[in-house]
């Protein structure tokens, strides 16, 4: 395997610990280019690295930041997005628990380099004790003098402020992520204006993932063409899988992108659960489509694979689903979450996602009715592409894979009044 | 000047226009919703989804600006299926109660259902349903035909600046509501009843009065202030059935609150005055309007030759009025017994709750005054009263007091009092000898000037009561009876034109 970019210290001891961080090379990073190199040739070195956004979307990291405006009037800002709310994804969780200091680190790099002297993590609202853990870290990097005024003596300061959520997945978008920072409810907002023009309090502002910010003290450390020597040509680096579902070794796994994904399941987890068969794998998280055993049987894990409507890489997060699962019931389960999580300003998430869920649930129970297929399939389209945030998005593409892929199920529960599994 | 194009017209427009402000200057109507000219973009409602080349993605018209060089599609058959959809959306929860709600006739969803709609509904689950709630002050919120389009909070929280009114809960869920429970207490709720394009929040005081389609809105201006707001007085059948802002963006933008609003119910509790009356002992007869008329002006001519006599002119009086009663008065009351008063009022409360259009000057048009040489001089006047050289007064334009008559002035110790009014109060009715009719404000035309200067000329939206003549006819007989001439109305009303000016 090669070599480990994010979790490298994450077996050690206490590694969530200041002490622990600069015993193994903690900070070294920040010291060798704070002051010392000019912040656009950092952003120069993260745009080499290829470094892309990996909180889904897969943006590269340097050409965001390249984005904001260096002589902007008003204060810039930098938001790492802690708000893993896309279910079956928790490796944020893991870099925040074991280990914060790198993920502290990236951010003063990264503020350094856009020119930022208030940051903010912005976690989720159900992480009690992953913000218990960064807010001793953050305080402990305060006292160490990595954060604050003058850090290091070299002339750059920077306030770091842990803003914690109230439980809502839709502020894991980078806009409503803003409002909610801002103290209004957590809606998105129109864009344009992109968050690197007119952000934060009106700021031009960059949003990166919490695992993006962790590589950033790698590649100034070790350069960027270490760092792009892994992966593929259009995926640089590493990325955490979230494996879980139906495998015998679930949990993350640091690999390098263009990794296969059938090793993925059957040699680095161990293959499904109790030898039984494939039935489908949710690729990146819960908001992508749903993949047949076919359609993994070449499937490499790199953005340059996404195509819309078929694999995408998500936040890689991927739910292994074994055949004794019945796809109508997954598909319900996962329209309620997003009926759930719909802010509601928007029509079409608003009433679609209840509608579709209400549907799904009335088939599951035994009471689909002839042509709620084709109807499902209409609403989603009426959702899909109309709404205001890549929620709706997010929601209709889910289940019209399910819809799609295992048509037969939904024929059955109509057809027999009942669920057959 | 930006070219684009739209559905194959070629437009130029402004730099910075968005596509929906685009196509509504040009004729080509594109169907919205949460947009509203004088709110904050949020591009929620998606029904104004177009197409533009170029673009994966349908782009919603109200948010998007327009680019030169841009091809915009707004009846394409991607867009009329985004629309249907979003109105099928819309409708799935709805009662479809349109033949009992308040609202028909004047619901944007109703129209855009007519249009986009479909014929049956393909929702076979259970409708949400929220009880109906009086949420305090005006209102009544019917939260099963809200829209969620929140220009209802965008105007609470942008316009009025005032914090009491958000969304609550999320999703299928939301609904609109006060913090922390309580009342709505903010001054300007109609404006949220009219910004409401459905039925979701309706006036108390309006709703089941009356269907939308039988109203006459008549234009008019708010004589409740010197600000003036542009209105339209909405009358069936002679009968005001409420009253709501017209659009000057000078004035007041399209906004106008709810004490404005509520003028029209004045006439509510008081006895209107709809024949010229005298006093006899403790009652009042009617008269004819000669022997009234005659009866002023012999005590006009008697007390004004010793200067005894004033006019007290109240700021309620149209420029035209106050114009006739100077007539009238020209060399029968001497230029120091005139004045104009004015109800100034207190009004920190009012702009504490949001009301960002009423002036302290309770009164429509005391720059009217001015702009005729009439001047305040209610302290002389109350000198002359205290020293009884004063011993008649005749009042006129006084309505804009509560007590019909203004509070400064101690009328006990005057002989003869005459007021010009539409109402009989206590008040007057304790201190008048004579009262001569008045037409109501909604019943008259007239020029009133506001408080920045702007002048505004009205025209009556009621029709006069039987036996209400016009003030500028009245002084015109009243300047004839005090001269014992025939009354020449063409020459008078010349002069009372030239003083307007």
């Amino acid at each position: 395997m090669t070599e480990s970019v994010l979790l490298s210290r994450v077996e050690l001891e206490d590694s969530h610990t200041l002490t622990v961080y600069e015993k193994n090379g903690g900070y070294e990073a920040l010291k060798k280019v704070l002051g010392k190199v000019d912040p656009e040739e950092l952003v120069e070195e993260v745009k080499s690295s290829r470094l892309r956004g990996r909180g889904g979307a897969g943006f590269p990291a340097g050409v965001k930041w390249g984005f904001v405006d260096k002589n902007s009037p008003k204060p810039k800002y930098l938001a790492c997005n802690a708000d893993e709310g896309e279910p079956g994804t928790f490796k944020d969780r893991l870099l925040i628990i074991k280990d914060p200091h790198q993920l502290i680190e990236g951010i003063i790099i990264s503020s350094y380099a856009i020119g930022v002297a208030t940051a903010f993590i912005y976690i989720r609202g159900e992480y009690h004790n992953e913000a218990d853990i960064l807010e001793g870290a953050i305080d402990e990097a305060y006292k160490a003098g990595y954060l604050g005024k003058n850090i290091l003596g070299r002339g750059f300061s920077l306030e770091l402020i842990l803003h914690r959520g109230a439980g809502s997945y839709v502020c894991g978008d980078e806009t409503a992520l803003m409002e909610s920072i801002e103290g209004h409810r957590g809606n998105p907002r129109l864009k344009p204006p992109f968050p690197a023009a007119v952000g934060l309090y009106e700021g031009p502002t960059v949003i990166n993932n919490v695992e993006t910010l962790s590589a950033v003290p790698y590649i100034v450390n070790k350069g960027a063409d270490a760092y792009t020597a892994v992966g593929t040509k259009e995926s640089a680096g590493t990325k955490l899988f979230c494996v879980s579902g139906n495998v015998n070794k679930p949990g993350v796994y640091e690999l390098p992108l263009g990794f296969p994904m059938k090793k993925l399941i059957y040699e680095v987890c161990g293959g499904i659960s109790g030898g039984r068969k494939l039935k489908g794998v949710i690729p990146g998280g819960s908001s992508t489509p749903i993949l047949l055993p076919e359609e993994i049987e070449d499937l490499e894990l790199a953005y340059e694979s996404s195509k819309p409507g078929g694999f995408m890489l998500g936040s890689g997060a991927v739910i292994v689903i074994d055949e004794r699962w019945c796809m109508v019931k997954i598909a319900a389960r996962l329209a309620k979450f997003y009926a759930h999580e719909s802010c509601g300003q928007c029509t079409p998430c608003r009433e679609g996602t209840t509608w579709t869920y209400k549907i799904l649930k009335r088939i599951e129970e035994g009471n689909g009715r002839k042509g709620d297929p084709e109807l499902l399939l209409d609403i989603q389209d009426n959702i899909l592409g109309k709404t205001l945030c890549p929620l709706g998005d997010a929601a209709a593409m889910p289940i019209i894979a399910i819809v799609e892929k295992f048509r037969e199920e939904f024929d059955r529960h109509i057809e027999e009044a009942r669920c057959p599994f | 000047m930006v070219n684009l194009t739209i559905d194959d017209k070629k437009l130029t427009v402004e730099e910075g226009t968005t596509i929906l402000n685009a196509a509504l200057q040009n004729g080509i109507d594109i169907p919205h919703l949460c947009y509203h000219p004088n709110l904050k973009i949020r591009g929620t409602c998606r029904i104004c989804l177009v197409e533009i080349e170029g673009m994966r993605k349908l782009e919603t018209a109200c948010s998007t600006i327009v680019k030169d060089g841009m091809e915009v599609h707004t009846r394409s058959e991607r867009v009329e299926k985004a629309r249907r959809g979003v109105i099928e959306f819309l409708l799935i929860n709805h009662p479809l109660n349109c033949p009992v709600c308040d609202q028909a006739g004047d619901c944007d969803l109703q129209r855009y259902s007519r249009r986009y709609g479909r014929e049956h509904s393909r929702y076979g689950e259970d409708k949400r349903d929220f009880p109906k709630h009086d949420i305090g002050g005006g209102l009544i919120r019917n939260m099963n035909l809200c829209i969620a389009c929140t220009r209802c909070v965008r105007f609470a929280r942008d316009i009025l600046g005032i914090e009491e009114y958000g969304i609550f809960f999320r999703g299928n869920d939301q609904q609109v509501g006060i913090y922390q429970g309580g009342e709505l207490k903010n001054a300007m709720q109609g404006c949220m009843v009219d910004v409401c394009p459905v039925g979701a929040l309706t006036s108390k005081d309006f709703r089941f009065k009356k269907r939308v389609w039988f109203l006459d809105p008549k234009p008019s201006v708010c004589q409740r202030c010197a600000t003036g707001c542009n209105t339209f007085i909405e009358v069936e059948d002679n009968v005001i059935y409420r009253i709501s802002p017209r659009e000057n963006q000078d004035v007041n933008d399209i906004w106008m609150c709810d004490i404005g609003r509520m003028t029209y119910h004045d006439m509510d509790d008081v006895e209107p005055v709809t024949f010229p009356m005298m006093k006899s002992g403790d009652q009042f007869f009617e008269l004819s309007w000669e022997r009234a008329l005659e009866e002023l002006a012999s005590e006009i001519r008697e007390r004004g030759e010793k200067g005894g006599f004033a006019l007290v002119i109240g700021t309620g009086a149209s420029v035209e009025d106050m114009a006739s009663a100077l007539l009238a008065a020209d060399g029968n009351i001497g230029e120091e017994r005139i004045t104009f008063v004015t109800r100034v009022e207190d009004i920190t409360k009012e702009k504490a709750a949001g009301n960002f259009l009423i002036s302290e000057d309770f009164s429509p048009n005391t720059a009217g005054a001015k702009k005729l040489g009439i001047s305040d001089k209610v302290k002389k006047i109350e000198d002359g009263i205290n020293s009884k050289d004063i011993t008649g007064i005749l009042f006129l334009g006084c309505e804009i007091f509560e007590a019909g008559l203004p509070d400064a002035l101690d009328l006990k110790k005057v002989k003869f009092t005459a007021v010009i009014t539409d109402r009989l109060t206590t008040e007057i009715k304790k201190s008048a000898e004579i009262v001569i009719p008045a037409p109501h404000w909604s019943r008259k035309s007239g020029t009133f000037i506001n408080s920045k200067g702007i002048l505004q000329r009205i025209e009556a939206a009621v029709k006069p009561q039987m036996g209400v003549i016009p003030l500028t006819k009245v002084f015109a007989d009243l300047a004839a009876a005090i001269d014992k001439t025939s009354a020449d109305y063409d020459s008078f009303y010349k002069e009372v034109e030239k003083r307007v000016g």
